[in-house]
């Protein structure tokens, strides 16, 4: 601390010291227990997201796009809005659909993380100024129709549009 | 606490569970109109010894947070944002309304923005959402690292920063190494001598404040998410300066830069003498002013992988200030100049997994040296004091629940050895009093939309 600093070594007392480096049994039951309950609860989480990995994922968007082609980083840094214009200069404007089945396999299969996470993620480009939250949608038809309608939209859907539709299949390549 | 502060208190609590259960907003942006966010959190803080920062030996619910944001898209890549911002944990915050950002930033590309204004200032890995309550498992950041005093003057700046990630098109063939961000920040800080930087300042020097503020600081982030998916690491180093000028409490610790400094000053004095100077001299209750540089960095890795996020930092402040102090001696007024170096010392391991859409649970295990070369106490800075001054060792485990995507409840429990952190806000009439082992319990309600 000083320049010319005097320093007393601190010394413990043995008692405390003993208490301090004990070791407490652990009962083999209460142990297994513990366990299982720890088992269960890692394997629960990912019965729930290798579901997810199952289903198919289209990436759509509005037919003038530049892109027709992406790859999964490109997907990646859209998503997180660290690229936010398109190769053209259009801006690019994001949509989602939480609380779907399709979301979620989007996020972990392309983003690299859970809804919960994702949305923690943009709560926090909100939160300290330096993003916007996606446009929200409830249903893959408002998806489309929003997507169809707005220049530079990006979206995801769990199986290809109807024909008619106005939107742009954006490929995945490496 | 006094009857109205608990009627206060219950208001506040009220008002927040009839929004928890009556309303739910989303979390969506209309494109061209103004994006009005916000959140409000309440908390409860009990430890069975010591009063942590406000009463919590007695339970207090002042611990509290409430932020109003706006953004708006000026044009493209043209941003616009603001952040009113409220807290109080015990002395901090007080409930005053601040701006806690407010600026514009200019998008160009992936690998530079620029923003000037108000910005918050990045510290470690979670540092600029730390005032963000719903963005963790914990109640508490690791205070090792994420000391709660300096949170009010050191987490935002004005000034201007650029920042950006990946590479540019010529060097695109970097890509399978991993992509790397950074952020340059270039601002001045508001330190206010009722700030909790001005009391640690003040409680570390032995000195009760009268002024306090801040020179020019620069912040530089660097980080790289590698190519390990969801491993990423990330250093920081930082220098800023603070003024803190007022008084000298008359204690044991002066009492010691006294014969240290007339050691230095009359080296080949006899004892005698140098004891009769001594006792000529008086140093307590003498204004002194200092002028400080700070320099800090930050090292830290995070590994999520699905539910799982794993995390470890490591924070270096070394403090070195020019002290003036005015004395008397033999009833003659004079002036001393002395240097002081404090190196701070502060780094947690923390784990949390999210086990399903509704539960998450963690915990993390923190350590604070507040002068790193005196990790054993009675001496330096903490001379006169319980050695368990010189260390603060937390473990803490947690539980969130998301009640709904806008509502979160947290509990937690932390076992603490040691009080580096107990005077930093409220100052201590009476150190024996303290206890070395004691227990933390948070919790926390907190709504955002």
């Amino acid at each position: 601390m000083f320049n010319n600093d005097i320093r007393n070594e601190g010394t413990v007392d043995p008692l405390i010291e003993s208490h301090m480096n004990s070791h407490y049994p652990v009962q083999p039951k209460i142990r297994f227990i513990f366990l299982s309950a720890v088992v269960y609860i890692l394997l629960s989480g990912f019965s729930v997201q290798i579901k997810a990995d199952e289903n198919e994922v289209i990436i759509i968007g509005n037919p003038d796009i530049f892109e027709s082609t992406l790859t999964k980083k490109e997907i990646r840094d859209i998503f997180l809005e660290k690229k936010r214009k398109w190769t053209d200069g259009k801006e690019i404007v994001l949509t989602v659909m939480y609380h779907s089945t399709i979301h979620e396999t989007f996020m972990i299969r392309y983003i690299n993380k859970t809804p919960a996470q994702f949305l923690n993620f943009c709560k926090h480009l909100v939160f300290v100024g330096q993003g916007r939250f996606p446009k929200a949608f409830s249903s893959e038809e408002e998806m489309m129709d929003y997507i169809e309608k707005t220049s530079g939209a990006i979206g995801y859907l769990s199986q290809k549009p109807p024909e008619g539709k106005k939107l742009k299949i954006i490929t995945l390549t490496e | 606490m006094s009857k109205t502060q608990n009627r206060q208190t219950m208001k506040k609590i009220l008002i927040l569970v009839i929004i928890l259960f009556y309303t739910e907003a989303g979390f969506a942006t209309d494109h061209d109109a103004i994006d009005i966010h916000g959140f409000i959190t309440q908390g409860y803080l009990k430890t069975d010894h010591n009063d942590f920062i406000a009463e919590t030996e007695d339970g207090s619910f002042e611990f509290n947070e409430m932020g109003l944001n706006f953004n708006k898209r000026l044009s493209d890549g043209l941003d616009f944002s603001l952040q009113f911002f409220a807290y109080d944990f015990g002395g901090l915050g007080n409930d005053r309304i601040a701006i806690n950002h407010a600026g514009v930033s200019y998008y160009v590309n992936q690998q530079f923005t620029f923003r000037a204004g108000k910005s918050k200032v990045s510290y470690g890995l979670y540092g600029d959402s730390r005032d963000m309550d719903m963005l963790r498992t914990f109640v508490l950041l690791p205070q090792g690292v994420y000391t709660e005093a300096f949170r009010d003057s050191i987490h935002s700046a004005k000034g201007f920063e650029i920042y950006g990630s990946g590479y540019p098109e010529p060097l695109k063939f970097m890509e399978p190494l991993g992509e790397f961000y950074y952020k340059i920040q270039y601002g001045i800080m508001d330190i206010p001598k009722d700030s909790g930087v001005s009391h640690v300042l003040a409680m570390t020097l032995h000195t009760d404040p009268e002024e306090s503020t801040s020179d020019t600081s620069y912040n530089l982030v660097l980080g790289w998410e590698t190519p390990v998916p969801g491993l990423r690491l990330q250093g920081q180093y930082s220098e800023y300066g603070v003024f803190l000028s007022g008084k000298t409490f008359d204690d044991e610790f002066w009492d010691e830069i006294k014969i240290q400094a007339i050691d230095q000053l009359y080296p080949d004095l006899s004892q005698d003498l140098k004891n009769a100077i001594s006792s000529a001299v008086i140093i307590g209750d003498m204004p002194v002013s200092y002028s400080g540089d700070v320099s800090m960095y930050i090292i830290g890795a995070e590994f999520t992988w699905r539910g799982l996020t794993l995390a470890a930092e490591q924070v270096f402040f070394n403090m070195k200030y020019k002290t003036r102090i005015k004395y008397k001696a033999a009833g003659e007024d004079s002036v001393f100049d002395y240097t002081f170096e404090n190196p701070t010392l502060g780094y947690y391991y923390m784990g949390s997994y999210q086990i399903s859409d509704w539960l998450k649970i963690g915990g993390y295990y923190t350590v604070y040296y507040p002068d790193k070369d005196n990790k054993k106490g009675g001496g330096g800075t903490n001379l006169g004091n319980p050695d368990y001054f010189a260390w603060q060792k937390d473990s803490c485990i947690a539980a969130r629940f998301d009640l709904s995507p806008n509502s979160i409840f947290k509990i937690e429990g932390h076992y603490i050895d040691g009080g580096a952190q107990l005077d930093y806000v409220k100052p201590l009439d009476d150190y024996s009093k303290t206890h070395r082992y004691w227990y933390l319990f948070a919790a926390k309600l907190s709504y955002n939309f």
